[in-house]
């Protein structure tokens, strides 16, 4: 037993020393993790609740959304990879002040540039914009993962957290739209320019608006029934991973006997 | 603590404060450059959009064939609460024909709405007549009072043609109040409250309409770069630095 157990430990300790020197030489990413994270398990709208308030005051309509979404992705994934960059050189006290800094830096320049390049976007979004500054998945993206993680990573990680963030956004803005005005894509132009009035699509028409859909509530409700969704195929999944776990419990006592 | 011998504790804590300090202000320093970079590049182009946002609005209220002049450049401000709603400086645009007066241009608002403050466009002839009205911004309840807008009903453009005898012209009130203009089921407030501005803030422009006009241009553009092709919807860059366009 005790010399059986002795060997075992020496083999722990040196995979350990192995795995360890692999990680040195390259570190071993899990990119799949930091994906599927990002766009499912973590999710920063559906599973952290971070940044509702952009989330639910802009979905009125699919392209509010699709600009709000693509603003907090691109300030997303600049200030992971510019907190991972430069977390060498911040100590422990301040880099809260730091990375608040830079994510405002960020969002005044991003707000800048729309107000420049998508002047009718940045009116309809308004005070949206700077407010991103404010959106918790944002800072917390950066204190959990980016002041952890090399560059790459924590851009990659910012990236599916903003993908994460967009996919939710876009989802309750297009159905919004189309509950609450019959319509899809309206108002593309302040986005892409004047050639995409044409994508704007009158899915049904009807004589008075649905309200519920397009003010607040319509988004809380949508909100909590894509929560509710997301919670059913995890529960799905998870009990076919309990099916398949019982069975290999079985095969393990079968084997013993 | 004490002032003789230096708890090296101490020491340690000020070192650390003066390193952090360095380096908090080394990032702001480092943001502040980028964002003042950005500022720089992007604030011609967004002057331009301003202006180009400004020029739309004005079109939308004021028919391009009836004016040769640009209003943007020939404007003067005024504080005249009646007239624009609001107790601050206000752009009032003026657009002339053969270099005679046509007609003014300007922002009024209310508070009185459902919701919040509805601003609107003017434009008022030099009879008196209104050549258009447009909501620029408002608040109201979404189905109800947003009919206001020109995207969701041509209520607003039942003002155009019409004009202001007195004031407290008794045309000029909803129907509901013994006027002459709709009130949308469901929503009487939001139409009141833009009839009962309309009226006092048209009938004071048409009252002032010299007055207006007389007023020294505070618009100007250099004269080497003035425009004497009238409005063109491109407008050149460098005319924007002399100008001061009041845009919300």
């Amino acid at each position: 037993m005790t010399a059986n157990s002795s060997t075992e430990s020496m083999k722990n300790t040196e995979a350990a020393a192995i795995e360890a020197s692999n990680t040195a030489d390259k570190p071993a990413t899990d990119w799949r993790e930091i994906i599927r994270s990002g766009l499912w398990t973590n999710n920063p709208a559906l599973v952290q609740l971070l940044g509702l308030c952009p989330l639910l005051a802009v979905t009125n309509t699919f392209i509010n959304a699709l600009g709000l979404a693509i603003a907090t992705l691109l300030v997303l994934v600049v200030s992971n990879l510019t907190v991972s960059l430069v977390k060498q050189w911040v100590t422990k006290e301040i880099r809260i002040p730091v990375f608040i800094m830079i994510i405002a830096s960020f969002v005044t320049i991003i707000q800048l540039l729309m107000n420049a390049y998508t002047f009718g976007l940045y009116l309809s979004l308004g005070i949206f914009i700077p407010l991103i500054v404010t959106n918790c998945a944002i800072i917390g993206r950066a204190e959990a993962f980016a002041s952890k993680n090399a560059p790459l990573e924590s851009a990659v990680d910012g990236l599916m957290m903003g993908l994460g963030f967009a996919v939710v956004l876009v989802l309750l803005g297009g159905a919004r739209e189309i509950l609450g005005q019959g319509t899809l894509f309206d108002g593309a132009h302040l986005l892409f320019g004047d050639w995409a009035t044409s994508m704007k699509v009158q899915v049904f028409e009807f004589e008075q608006q649905f309200l519920l859909a397009i003010l607040p509530p319509g988004a809380f409700i949508g909100m909590g029934l894509i929560i509710a969704i997301k919670n059913v195929i995890d529960a799905k999944q998870a009990s076919k991973k309990q099916k398949q776990n019982k069975k290999v419990e079985r095969a393990r006592v079968t084997h013993v006997g | 603590m004490s002032d003789t011998s230096p708890n090296p504790n101490n020491r340690v804590t000020l070192l650390t404060t003066r390193k952090n300090a360095l380096l908090l202000t080394a990032f702001a320093a480092v943001c502040t450059l980028f964002v003042a970079l950005t500022h720089l590049l992007t604030k011609p182009v967004i002057e331009h959009q301003k202006q180009q946002n400004v020029l739309n609005k004005l079109t939308q209220v004021l028919d391009q064939s009836k004016f040769d002049n640009n209003p943007l450049f020939n404007c003067t401000e005024i504080t005249d609460f009646e007239l624009t709603g609001q107790s601050s400086p206000v752009t009032v645009y003026r657009a002339t024909l053969d270099s005679a007066p046509y007609a003014v241009v300007f922002q009024t608002q209310t508070n009185n709405g459902y919701n919040g403050k509805i601003t609107m466009m003017v434009a008022v002839d030099k009879n008196g007549t209104v050549q258009g009205v447009r909501t620029l911004e408002h608040q109201e309840t979404p189905g109800l009072g947003d009919k206001i807008e020109l995207a969701k009903s041509n209520w607003i453009l039942e003002f155009a043609g019409k004009a202001v005898e007195s004031d407290a012209d008794p045309k000029w009130y909803i129907k509901k109040d013994g006027g002459q203009f709709d009130q949308f089921t469901g929503a009487t407030i939001t139409p009141r409250a833009i009839v009962n501005q309309l009226r006092g803030s048209i009938y004071r422009a048409t009252q002032s309409f010299d007055a207006l006009f007389s007023a020294p241009n505070q618009c100007e553009v250099a004269p080497e770069s003035q425009t004497t092709g009238g409005l063109s919807s491109d407008l050149e860059l460098e005319q924007k630095s002399n100008n001061e366009v009041d845009n919300e």
